[in-house]
C-alpha cells in the first residue's frame, strides 16, 4: 500500500489515511483538547506525510511510527506558533461523566473526583509540550517507550525523563487529594 | 530494593515498562512496604483519572479532511523551506553585518596610524614642554629630587605627571616631525622609569645622568627648542599654530 501511495497513488493514499486516520485523530485531539485546530492538524499531517512519501525508509521505522513522528511534529510545531498556549489549552481535557455513570457514587465521592479532574486537567495543559507529547503517547496511545523515542527522535532515556517529570508535576499538582485506597471507590 | 528507587521508578512499573527482574522486585517491595502501596495506590488512583478526564475523539470519518488533502496535494507543493531560508538568510546577513562593523571597529580602534585629525599642538605648547623637561631632567641631573605629582611639587611647577599628560596630549599632534615623535616616545619612557624609580633615586642617581649623556637628551631638546624658537616648524609640512 504504501508503495502504490509513494508512487503518487491517491486510491492508496486514501486506505493509508481512512486506516490511520483515528490513530492521527486520537492523538491530535488529544493534545490540542478536540478544538478546532485539530482537524487542521490531522489535515497538515496528512499532507506532510504523503508530499514526503519519498523520504520515507521501511527499514529504519514501521509507516505507523514515521506518521506518528510527523503527526508528533505538527502538534509541536502548533503549540509553538500558540503564544497564548495556556489559554488555547483550557478545554483540553473535557469531563465525560458518562462514563462513570455505571458505578455507584455518592454526590460527595462525584465532587471530589470532579474536583481532582478539574486540578488534572490543569496540571496537565501546563506541562511543557515535549512531556505532554510523551505522557498522551504513552499514557492515552500505549506506544512502548522504544518506539516514543523513535517518534520524538530522542533517546529512551529522555522518553523516560519526559515521563517521569511528568508523572512528578502531576502528583504535585494533585498533592494530598488523592485518596489513599484504589479508584474503586 | 529501597523506598526512593522504587518510587522513583513507579510510572515505569505502572506501565510495565521494567526489566522483568526489576517488576518482580518492585512487586515483592509494594506487598512489604505499606508506605510505597499508598503511594502506588495513589499514583493508580490518579492514572485512572487521568484516563477518564480526557474527552475521547469521535468517530468521524473524516471524508471532508481527505477532500481537502487531496486538494492540496494537487496544488502546487509550497515551498515550506523558504521560512528556513528566510531565517537563514537573516542571520548571515546579521552575521556578515556584525564581522563588518567588528573589522573596522578593531582596526580603527587598533591603528596607531590615525591620531585625531583634528589635533594640532601649538608651538608654545611644544615649547613649553620642551623647556620643561629640560629644566627636570638638569634638575635631576644634578641629583636634585624629581617630584613626582604637582600637588607635592610644592613651589616648582615641573613635575613628572605634568610632563606626562603634556606628552599624551602632545602625541596626539598628527603633523609633528619624526625628530619630536622619538622624542616624546623615549621621554615618555625615561619619565616613567624615572617616578618607578624615585624611591631609590637619591641612592643611585648616577643612573639618569648616565642616559642623559648617551642619549644626548638635553642637545636634542635644545635643537628642537631652537627649532621652535626661530619660527621653523617642529611639524612636517605644517607651519606650527602659535
Amino acid at each position: 500500500m504504501v508503495l502504490l501511495a509513494k508512487s503518487g497513488d491517491h486510491g492508496a493514499m486514501g486506505e493509508l489515511y481512512r486506516m490511520h486516520r483515528p490513530m492521527v485523530q486520537a492523538l491530535v485531539w488529544r493534545f490540542t483538547g478536540g478544538r478546532g485546530e485539530s482537524e487542521d492538524l490531522i489535515q497538515d499531517s496528512f499532507l506532510r506525510a504523503f508530499r514526503n512519501l519519498a523520504s520515507f525508509r521501511a527499514e529504519r521505522a514501521s509507516f505507523r511510527t514515521w506518521l506518528y513522528r510527523i503527526t508528533s511534529n505538527c502538534c509541536l510545531d502548533y503549540v509553538r506558533r500558540c503564544k497564548t498556549r495556556r489559554t488555547h489549552m483550557e478545554e483540553f481535557y473535557l469531563v465525560d461523566t458518562e462514563r462513570d455513570s455505571g458505578r455507584i457514587m455518592s454526590p460527595e465521592t462525584l465532587a471530589d473526583m470532579e474536583q481532582r479532574r478539574k486540578l488534572l486537567r490543569s496540571a496537565v495543559t501546563r506541562l511543557p509540550a515535549k512531556q505532554r507529547m510523551a505522557l498522551i503517547l504513552k499514557h492515552f496511545n500505549g506506544m512502548p517507550i522504544r518506539e516514543i523515542s523513535a517518534v520524538m527522535k530522542c533517546t529512551e532515556g529522555t522518553v523516560k525523563r519526559h515521563l517521569y517529570r511528568a508523572v512528578r508535576r502531576l502528583r504535585r499538582e494533585i498533592g494530598d487529594q488523592l485518596p489513599g485506597d484504589t479508584h474503586e471507590v | 530494593m529501597r523506598c526512593n528507587s522504587v518510587r522513583r521508578k513507579m510510572h515505569l512499573f505502572y506501565y510495565r515498562e521494567l526489566p522483568d527482574k526489576q517488576q518482580e522486585a518492585i512487586q515483592i517491595h509494594l506487598r512489604h512496604c505499606p508506605g510505597c502501596a499508598s503511594e502506588y495506590a495513589r499514583l493508580e488512583t490518579m492514572m485512572h483519572e487521568l484516563t477518564q478526564s480526557v474527552m475521547e475523539p469521535g468517530t468521524a470519518a473524516g471524508e471532508a479532511t481527505w477532500q481537502r488533502i487531496v486538494t492540496g496535494l494537487s496544488k502546487p507543493r509550497p515551498d515550506s523551506r523558504r521560512p528556513h531560508l528566510v531565517r537563514l538568510a537573516a542571520a548571515v546577513m546579521v552575521f556578515a553585518v556584525g564581522l563588518g562593523t567588528g573589522l573596522w571597529l578593531s582596526r580603527r580602534l587598533s591603528s596607531p596610524t590615525l591620531p585625531p585629525p583634528e589635533v594640532a599642538a601649538s608651538q608654545s605648547e611644544w615649547s613649553q614642554y620642551l623647556g620643561d623637561l629640560e629644566l627636570l631632567l638638569l634638575d635631576a641631573g644634578n641629583s636634585r629630587l624629581p617630584v613626582p605629582t604637582a600637588a607635592a611639587s610644592g613651589e616648582r611647577a615641573v613635575s613628572i605627571d605634568r610632563l606626562l599628560f603634556q606628552n599624551r596630549y602632545l602625541k596626539q599632534d598628527s603633523l609633528m616631525s619624526p625628530e619630536a615623535q622619538n622624542l616624546l616616545e623615549e621621554t615618555a619612557l625615561l619619565l616613567q622609569e624615572i617616578r618607578n624609580r624615585s624611591a631609590s633615586f637619591q641612592r643611585d642617581p648616577g643612573w639618569l645622568q648616565k642616559i642623559i649623556a648617551e642619549r644626548h637628551m638635553i642637545e636634542r631638546i635644545h635643537l628642537l627648542l631652537s627649532q621652535s624658537s626661530d619660527n621653523s616648524p617642529l611639524e612636517v609640512e605644517r607651519a606650527p599654530v602659535i
